[in-house]
């Protein structure tokens, strides 16, 4: 077999066992060879550089027209602002305000709040499984919170560990607080899946509860254990202490 | 979606079918955005590593390393943005967290090991190819295409572009890269 067919070979992926031990000793011991070798495949780089560039182009114009459709969301820039404004303040000092400017904990719980997105169930459109999880986290999704605590309720937690967490998120968003605060809890004791998360949501919940000293137990445990929106707990941490 | 149809879906944008290609872009954009917010990334960064693996999901079935799915679509393109974003933090120096639970991730990432992920910047070498590949004509390039990247045989590509007999495109390919090589010689010796 000649190189130049060695090599054509390689490159529609179609060599034998036999070929490519051949095809590996010439590599190394037929510098000729390899130049080809290494022209081909930067060539190869290339071509695929050409069409990357072509891709991505159209992808920013997908990007583009997406935007002109759609209203503006609360991004992550919002949340910054709001750091950045409290790091502000504490650096003039927090304590002398806290005298006439009132720790707003509904605003504190508001502004760091966001739901946890579904990140466990995957759902695909026109997907033929018609499974109760299935339902619950499409209506997750949706935002019919209380048809997915309905179905998440159905579910045996103890089959998939992910469930009590998202089962305590629903709770929260139907501002059932007691049962979300001891799902989140039994999610720390089983230690399985989003411990960090829940720890979290329960200073959060502890701050909308205007108890301060329980934000402060679980923002300490969250920033000296895990790293899960640390800086954020960090700002609160400052704030509250 | 059913096996079939992810399979169909996936002979769609093999052949090169642009509606697919948008529609698939537009279906995951928002899932994948939301499964990235939990890294603290910039929106810019998410859209940016969103592309990013959704060009290298392409190439993958256009290279033929993808050949039927074994996941769903949005499996792929997460795991694939896992990796980039991975990468990402490491190069900002964030702390990637071990409690960044993947469930999804984790049953199917055995196909990953298929999946081709390169290096985002190209070496100056393969820049001087890009810019001279792209002064030839318009059938070597195709050809070359086809060749390289869509990694056709000789065989396949004598069907596709109707030529007469594999020597015939054998020839023609080692005419364009003679071609190539003279141009860039005659340039940089």
């Amino acid at each position: 077999m000649d190189k130049e067919a060695l090599l054509t070979n390689y490159f529609s992926d179609s060599l034998t066992a036999e070929e490519r031990q051949l095809f590996n000793q010439l590599l190394e011991n037929d510098t000729k060879f390899k130049e080809q070798f290494e022209f081909e495949k930067d060539l190869k780089r290339a071509i695929k550089e050409k069409e990357r560039i072509q891709l991505k182009a159209k992808l920013q114009d997908f990007e583009t027209k997406l935007k002109h459709k759609s209203t503006p969301k609360t991004s992550n820039y919002k949340a910054w602002a709001i750091a950045a404004s409290i790091a502000i303040l504490l650096s003039v000092g927090w304590f002398g305000y806290d005298n006439f400017i009132k720790l707003d904990y509904n605003e504190l719980y508001s502004e760091n709040f966001q739901q946890y997105p579904n990140t466990s169930y995957t759902i695909t459109r026109g997907d033929t499984d018609d499974s109760t999880e299935r339902q619950a986290f499409v209506a997750y999704e949706t935002g019919n919170y209380k048809t997915a605590i309905e179905n998440f309720e159905k579910l045996d937690s103890n089959a998939k560990e992910y469930i009590d967490f998202y089962k305590a998120q629903t709770y929260l968003e139907l501002n059932k607080i007691n049962s979300a605060k001891s799902l989140f809890k039994k999610v720390i004791s089983d230690n399985v899946e989003f411990v960090a998360e829940s720890h979290w949501y329960l200073a959060l919940i502890s701050i909308k509860e205007k108890d301060k000293q329980s934000a402060i137990s679980y923002l300490e445990q969250l920033v000296t254990n895990y790293d899960f929106n640390k800086e954020k707990a960090e700002v609160l941490l400052d704030h509250l202490k | 979606m059913d096996k079939e149809s992810v399979n169909n879906t996936l002979e769609k944008l093999r052949k090169g079918d642009e509606a697919a290609f948008k529609r698939i872009y537009e279906e995951n954009r928002e899932k994948f955005l939301n499964f990235a917010k939990r890294y603290n990334l910039s929106d810019d960064e998410n859209i940016d590593a969103y592309q990013d693996a959704y060009v290298i999901f392409y190439e993958n079935i256009m290279s033929g390393k993808i050949e039927n799915f074994t996941s769903s679509i949005s499996t792929y393109l997460f795991s694939i943005g896992k990796y980039l974003i991975m990468d990402i933090l490491k190069k900002n120096k964030k702390q990637v967290s071990s409690e960044f639970n993947l469930s999804i991730v984790k049953e199917d990432d055995n196909f990953m090991e298929t999946i081709e992920i390169e290096e985002k910047s190209i070496s100056k070498e393969q820049q001087l190819l890009l810019t001279y590949f792209e002064t030839l004509g318009k059938k070597c390039q195709e050809l070359l295409t086809l060749f390289y990247y869509r990694g056709y045989t000789i065989n396949e590509i004598m069907k596709k572009e109707s030529y007469n007999s594999e020597n015939v495109v054998k020839s023609q390919k080692s005419r364009c890269m003679k071609t190539l090589r003279e141009r860039i010689k005659s340039d940089h010796l």
